[in-house]
């Protein structure tokens, strides 16, 4: 990576308190994709409110190391509801688990980008599951995760939707008999597959089956954020 | 190295504060040793007596010698006017500005979904009994006008809520993400007198 770069635009992921009044931001940028800055006396600076997850960034850092120093920063703010952040977190964090280090993301920087403005201009509650679902599916197709769901993986035939089926991580999409609680109808999948959520069967569906590849890719790592929103939306 | 074993202790024991490198450690140590041995007592008895007797209030969760910190005792303050916080500091930064004459709940963080801090963290348990057996008239939420800090305020209003009680947010001359312990008194005071009823 050379020394110095300008403009960059980039997402906060994360950031944590580093020292008295300075922070340590995890980034998502365009062309380095995920990367660990420095901001010095961030909390005490005139732009502190800048430095927040959700607003569209461009930055400048500087050093060799893994752990840059901000240069420069410009903000074009954001304006998520509240509500929403649990998404944003969520997503975060799957992100921190899975982009690797230093590697350029330009289709997932475009779709995560995409993703925000959508929870910024989102309106009622309906539509968010398959936002997620999406998101979650370009994630792990861009990071080379996803399956195919149209075909069985061993017999290689195609899935057709009248038919049930399995699915686990090592030997992919089964046919089964149908009635199988942990199966899918083939029909959901290739929903899935073209991500029209139309229905709630074939979102439930897609839950289902986005968590269970998210969960074998964490590798036994839980993610915080679903775990504290079930806990603050469960009390009474 | 120093020709002092007991000398590059003391050095190496200062830099563990904030912003203190080795060389001002060492000036430091040097000045109290040499200069002000009197001044260098009083602050190994002090830290020594606030490590003993300092704990947290069982009311508040701010810092305390007793079961219940000074500010929660004083009969002078309202008991009706409970101002939320993140941090001690943040106590310290309102209490300077002067402006306030309610009591404090301070929960030492904030939400911080991907950290894991979680509301057991953050002494929520503790804060729904008070609105649940006190007689709280208004809730000021002086969380940090960052997006974690916006959160916890939002959770906090929606638990006051359940008790119908009035919340309202600190506001307008905080700059939009400074921190409280960063804000100058006279923005703060003018912050507080300008809350905004929160919805
Ligand atoms: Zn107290």
């Amino acid at each position: 990576m050379q020394n110095r770069v300008n403009d960059q635009p980039a997402f906060i992921l994360h950031r944590r308190d580093f020292q008295e009044s300075s922070l340590i931001l995890e980034l998502f940028t365009i062309d380095f994709g995920r990367i660990s800055v420095l901001v010095k006396g961030a909390r005490k600076r005139r732009d502190a409110a800048y430095f927040q997850t959700g607003h569209r960034l461009q930055l400048g850092w500087g050093g060799r190391s893994a752990l840059k120093i901000l240069t420069q920063i410009d903000c074009r703010p954001l304006q998520i509801p509240l509500k929403l952040y649990s998404c944003v977190f969520y997503v975060n964090e799957l992100l921190l688990y899975l982009l690797p280090r230093e590697q350029e993301q330009r289709d997932l920087f475009h779709r995560y980008q995409h993703l925000l403005l959508e929870l910024a201009q989102h309106q009622a509650d309906d539509s968010l599951e398959a936002v997620l679902r999406s998101f979650e599916m370009d994630l792990l197709q861009q990071l080379g995760l996803m399956p195919d769901l149209t075909m069985e993986h061993y017999s290689e035939q195609s899935v057709q939707a009248v038919l049930h089926y399995t699915f686990d991580m090592l030997t992919g999409l089964r046919r089964c008999e149908d009635g199988s609680e942990a199966g899918f109808g083939g029909g959901e999948l290739l929903s899935i597959q073209q991500r029209r959520f139309d229905t709630t069967a074939v979102l439930k569906a897609a839950k289902r089956l986005m968590r269970k590849i998210i969960d074998y890719n964490l590798q036994g790592r839980t993610l915080q954020s679903r775990k504290l929103f079930q806990q603050l939306n469960k009390k009474p | 190295m120093s020709s002092s074993a007991a000398l590059d202790n003391l050095i190496d024991a200062l830099c563990c504060l904030p912003g203190i490198g080795r060389k001002s450690a060492q000036r430091m140590a040097l000045y109290l040793i040499d200069k002000n041995r009197q001044g260098a007592q009083a602050i190994a008895q002090n830290i020594s007596a606030a490590l003993d007797k300092v704990g947290h209030c069982e009311r508040c969760r701010n810092f305390s010698d007793a079961a219940h910190c000074q500010i929660c005792e004083n009969a002078k303050r309202q008991d009706g006017l409970l101002c939320v916080v993140e941090t001690p500091a943040d106590v310290m930064a309102i209490e300077a500005s002067g402006s306030f004459q309610g009591k404090y709940f301070v929960l030492l963080g904030k939400l911080s979904p991907i950290d894991g801090i979680g509301p057991d963290d953050l002494g929520f348990d503790l804060l729904q009994q008070r609105l649940e057996s006190e007689q709280i008239d208004e809730i000021i939420l002086a969380t940090n006008p960052t997006v974690e800090g916006d959160i916890t305020a939002q959770y906090i209003a929606d638990l006051a809520a359940r008790y119908q009680i009035k919340t309202s947010r600190i506001a307008h001359g905080v700059p939009l993400g400074g921190e409280l312990e960063y804000v100058d008194s006279g923005t703060l005071a003018r912050a507080l007198n300008a809350r905004q009823l929160f919805s």
